[in-house]
């Protein structure tokens, strides 16, 4: 018994398709694919079979979470930057308003100071209430 | 037609196929299981070679396949232990596998089919007709019948073995 030619196989097919369609078992479709499945797991091949529509959905959603972290990058780099330039500014005002919240006196001015407070002292009595002899 | 590269276009391929398969494995064989598993060898050898097929003509593609199977199956030791033990038991002629093919008339071998289906018993009758020659699955058997999807499956599951059991002695008979 040998394989059939190409004449037969179209003549089977013809009567086939005339006089004796049959229709195949109910359940012919789901045990093929559920022995695909066992026979992909066994054969340690992880190539799954997915549908055009469920891969074209994968191939936007990864596109959008692609884009999404390229935004978060970017918005990470500009905030950066931007708190950067901001913070120098702010480090620079601080500096003028520590600079103008002290006043600088000469030494001059200091000992003038002193000296009134030393006259206040003295013409209060006060040195001579606490005990301070003028020596 | 597209090559098999997804899901989709495999299942479509079954779907527009599987009566046509299965015609022609009854055909061969003359045997409703035995046509049966060809035809998901079929299609399971379409899906591992789809790389050789060259798009041009599915329908001949797959049936090529199908009809290869059959030829392989008839030509198979396993086949012809199988008679051969039958042979001893019950002194029918051994079909040798080197004669010319010869093709069942598929109404002829459903109609066997169905008295075969008639002489089960219930509930195994009433399952075997209405899941092998209606055509119902077993989730739309338990609907209707009110049972569990779990014992309509194990009904058919039974029916099966039954049927084919009887079958094969009706046919080496």
């Amino acid at each position: 018994m040998n394989y059939l030619s190409g004449e037969e196989l179209q003549k089977l097919i013809a009567s086939a398709e005339q006089d004796d369609y049959v229709q195949a078992p109910p359940e012919l479709m789901e045990n093929i694919l559920k022995e695909l499945d066992k026979s992909d797991t066994k054969s340690g091949e992880n190539k799954k079979v997915i549908s055009i529509e469920e891969r074209n959905k994968k191939i936007s959603e990864y596109r959008k979470y692609t884009f999404k972290v390229f935004l978060a990058t970017a918005a990470c780099v500009i905030l950066s930057v931007i708190s950067q330039i901001s913070s120098f500014g702010k480090v620079h005002n601080i500096d003028e308003s520590y600079n103008n919240r002290f006043e600088y006196k000469t030494k001059q001015e200091v000992m003038e100071e002193n000296k009134t407070m030393y006259q206040t002292l003295k013409e209060t009595d006060l040195f001579a209430n606490i005990g301070i002899t003028e020596d | 037609m597209e090559k098999i590269d997804s899901k989709d276009n495999y299942i479509r391929l079954i779907q527009e196929y599987q009566n046509l398969v299965f015609s022609i494995c009854l055909k061969m064989t003359g045997d409703y299981f035995i046509a049966e598993d060809i035809s998901q060898e079929t299609f399971l050898a379409a899906y591992r070679h789809y790389e050789e097929f060259d798009g041009q003509n599915a329908k001949a593609w797959i049936c090529r396949i199908a009809s290869n199977k059959c030829i392989d199956y008839l030509k198979s030791p396993g086949r012809r232990e199988v008679l051969e033990n039958y042979d001893s038991d019950s002194g029918i002629e051994i079909v040798s596998h080197e004669e010319p093919l010869n093709l069942y008339i598929n109404k002829e071998v459903m109609e066997d089919f169905n008295k075969e289906c008639e002489k089960l018993k219930e509930p195994y009758k009433t399952i075997a007709i209405e899941h092998f020659i209606r055509g119902k699955t077993a989730k739309a058997i338990a609907l209707e019948r009110q049972e569990g999807l779990k014992t309509v499956q194990t009904w058919i599951y039974r029916a099966r073995q039954m049927l084919q059991k009887n079958i094969r002695l009706e046919d080496y008979a």
